[in-house]
């Protein structure tokens, strides 16, 4: 059921993301070949519409993420999704993974279309002079380049799920009231994410009182290299992600399936 | 056993009672017509047996179960709101119910559809009573135990309305229970077995329609305008 409805969810932003971002990258073309040929007015403005394409793509790519789970699922959509023969868990689940799956496809074709913009003898030098110093590092510890690029590509997912989730849960938290739920989203965004870098800090105070940053500051070298103590922080930082999404997932699946209250 | 069944069922908004203490018991094979004023607590009780309300006490059961998604799988439940898409077109939604509803039967849904004339348009484009055929027509197709049709012919015309009628006593199979809310008692009196009578958020009747005109002396429709006289 995941996967037929994550089919819809694809369907359903599918036809407003893959012309933009087939627009991308063909501006990106003609900018490059207007660059080549050094024609400066007509790069001028064709540079500009880029410009504004990218902010386009990016805006629409937070406002998609917003729109999909609260026009889908708590507005009149609702009362078809939500009373579809699958879990709540998938209702979420979908729409999580196709908004994590955009970000990601949207933030990899600016990527691209600013490599083509860029592309010369000298920048293509450049890059592969950065992947032949890439593979050297590799190649002197590649057991722990493995570790480390899964445990920041675990972070960085963990981050962008929970950024989605906590949207989700702002527009869960909004059915709460039956008037001015924009709003009252927008509040309980601000609240939550303050309320979380308050915990963060009352945390970290602790853990200084109590004696633990000092404690492995003070850790002689020979047991913590630069290695280890790196490890050691993104395996913290992975933890604190990991709990904000549980928390998150599950604060919405509760709301959505106890309090649901569709306009 | 009966398909739906309500024990103590009460439902709050804040302080205000929509629901009080429903005991209520729907048998297979019943057309039973749940009947009241605006306001009454129609929506509010089949809203709390399709999942989509909590109950604040008491529970409704759906073939033995609280509703979940394996309750989802036999209920068929048009709600009085249109919910389609603006994306999609007729037959992208007729997929997506044959997607999702192991009980939809698309050759009879596509012969309904046809019989309604209404053409592959985009969704968005279609009028408001057209979208609520389009809503019944996926709801009736599927061959589901329990159909929970709130309002079903509240927007549409006279002509609709009897076809919609006819596909509800067409559909009938005895294994399958319709409840359906309206006040528009006169155009469905025809079709019902039982009737629920909702006054502010209590059962104030419940009884076969044919006991009703004996022990009464009068239609329906007649006795419901006695009962909610303002």
């Amino acid at each position: 059921m995941l996967t037929k409805l994550m089919k819809y969810e694809f369907k359903a932003t599918g036809h407003t993301f893959l012309p933009l971002l087939a627009a991308l990258i063909l501006l990106s073309i003609v900018n490059r070949l207007l660059n080549a040929i050094g024609q400066t007015t007509p790069m001028v403005i064709s540079t500009a519409a880029t410009m504004v394409l990218i902010a386009c793509i990016i805006v629409l790519t937070l406002v998609m993420s917003i729109q999909r789970f609260r026009q889908n699922l708590l507005s009149n959509e609702g009362y078809l999704m939500m009373t579809l023969p699958v879990r709540t868990d998938n209702l979420i689940l979908s729409k999580l993974f196709v908004s994590a799956i955009w970000i990601l496809t949207n933030m990899l074709a600016l990527v691209v279309a600013v490599i083509i913009m860029i592309s010369s003898e000298y920048t293509l030098r450049e890059v592969l002079r950065i992947i032949q110093t890439l593979g050297d590092l590799i190649a002197a510890d590649p057991g722990y380049f493995i570790i480390f690029s899964a445990e920041v590509a675990a972070l960085f997912i963990l981050c962008l799920f929970s950024g989605i989730l906590l949207l989700y849960l702002c527009l869960s938290l909004s059915m709460l009231v039956n008037k001015h739920r924009g709003l009252f989203a927008f509040a309980a965004f601000f609240v939550i994410s303050s309320a979380l870098q308050i915990a963060a800090a009352f945390a970290n105070s602790i853990a200084t009182a109590l004696g633990l940053t000092s404690l492995i500051r003070n850790l002689r070298l020979e047991l913590w290299n630069p290695y280890s103590l790196s490890q050691l922080f993104i395996l913290i930082s992975i933890a604190a992600q990991a709990f904000v999404c549980l928390l998150f997932y599950f604060s919405t699946r509760y709301m959505l399936k106890n309090k649901l209250n569709l306009q | 056993m009966a398909i739906l069944e309500c024990k103590g069922l009460t439902k709050k908004y804040g302080a205000k009672e929509a629901l009080r203490q429903i005991d209520l018991q729907i048998e297979p094979g019943r057309i039973v017509g749940l009947l009241g004023p605006n306001g009454s607590g129609k929506s509010t009780l089949l809203k709390i047996c399709t999942g989509l309300l909590t109950p604040t006490k008491g529970a409704a059961h759906i073939d033995g179960r609280k509703p979940d998604s394996k309750t989802k799988a036999i209920v068929s439940y048009l709600p009085e709101v249109p919910y389609l898409n603006d994306w999609m077109k007729v037959s992208d939604i007729v997929a997506f119910f044959h997607d999702f509803y192991s009980d939809f039967n698309l050759k009879k849904a596509l012969d309904m559809l046809n019989n309604l004339s209404i053409e592959n348009q985009a969704l968005k484009t279609l009028s408001k009573g057209t979208k609520e055929k389009v809503q019944l027509v996926l709801v009736m197709a599927r061959e589901a135990k329990l159909y929970l049709l709130d309002e079903p012919i509240g927007g549409v015309d006279p002509a609709a309305r009897d076809y919609i009628l006819n596909t509800i006593i067409r559909n009938y199979n005895p294994e399958a229970a319709v409840v359906l809310s309206t006040h528009l008692i006169t155009d469905i009196e025809q079709v019902l077995d039982d009737v629920v009578f909702l006054k502010d958020g209590e059962i104030v009747l419940d009884c076969p329609v044919d006991e009703l005109r004996e022990s009464k002396g009068m239609s329906v429709d007649a006795y419901f305008r006695e009962v909610f006289k303002c």
